[in-house]
């Protein structure tokens, strides 16, 4: 059997409903930034109604028409939610001592579009767990800081490139 | 940018100073990711059963260490 047809037989993700609640998309918000911030030992700040904001256009502006499979919807839905988060000022991460030398640019990175990256990492995420789950596969990897810089920028001139955030991140393409 | 301690998901209601909102879900999402039903009911009814969220968002918050530089 081949992803397409696993795909097509398996139950939609579970996870995904969390997002309709808006204590589950705090949490699965919350749970990227941390994660960022625990990493490079950041300070993370929240601008709560930024959250609120994506929240409520997360919520009221459904696409009203998804085509293709189900795989299709999946990814239409992740697009437009990086997209919904990347575009607000919703977190900001600040060092509580000197970043070390050898990771200064790295953290420099996170720093300067942590929206962004936030955004396409909890797309990514949700894409992978969901994918995996109907595929059995997992597409989500390491992502190279150059090219985590790469995408946020591009995401921060065009929002519209979320819809290409498997190519942007170089997930693994497990349909084919 | 107003900087406000980090929102867990204990104190997310605290923080944004409202009950959480829960909106009713278009037939085309629920439709198209054949939403789980157990799990939009619970959203809906703000309902969420602890062990799933919080798994949910540990799978999240492992998989977005995972890609995250080191």
């Amino acid at each position: 059997m081949s992803a397409v047809e696993v795909i097509a037989e398996t139950e939609a993700p579970v996870g995904l409903a969390s997002l309709a609640g808006e204590l589950g998309f705090d949490v699965l918000y919350d749970a990227v930034a941390t994660t960022i911030a625990d990493r490079f030992d950041f300070k993370v700040h929240y601008d709560v109604r930024g959250l609120r904001d994506a929240y409520t256009e997360w919520a009221e502006d459904h696409p009203a028409k998804l085509t293709g499979g189900r795989h299709d919807q999946l990814v239409a839905v992740v697009s437009r939610l990086i997209a919904t988060l990347a575009r607000r000022r919703i977190v900001s991460f600040t060092s509580m001592m000197s970043d070390p030398a050898d990771s200064a640019q790295v953290r420099a990175i996170f720093k300067r579009y942590p929206n962004e990256i936030v955004a396409l990492m909890l797309g990514a995420s949700l894409y992978g767990r969901a994918f995996e789950r109907m595929s059995g596969r997992d597409p989500v990897g390491f992502v190279p800081p150059a090219m985590l810089a790469d995408a946020a920028e591009a995401l921060r001139r065009d929002p519209a490139v979320a819809a290409n955030f498997r190519a942007l991140l170089g997930l693994r393409l497990a349909v084919n | 940018m107003p900087a406000v301690p980090p929102i867990s998901a204990r104190n997310a209601d605290f923080l944004s100073g409202a009950e959480p909102r829960q909106r009713p879900v278009a037939p085309e999402i629920e439709q198209a990711l054949a939403f789980d039903l157990a799990s939009i009911e619970a959203a809906l009814c703000g309902r969420f059963a602890d062990e799933t969220l919080t798994g949910l968002a540990d799978d999240i918050r492992r998989r977005a260490m995972a890609m995250v530089a080191r």
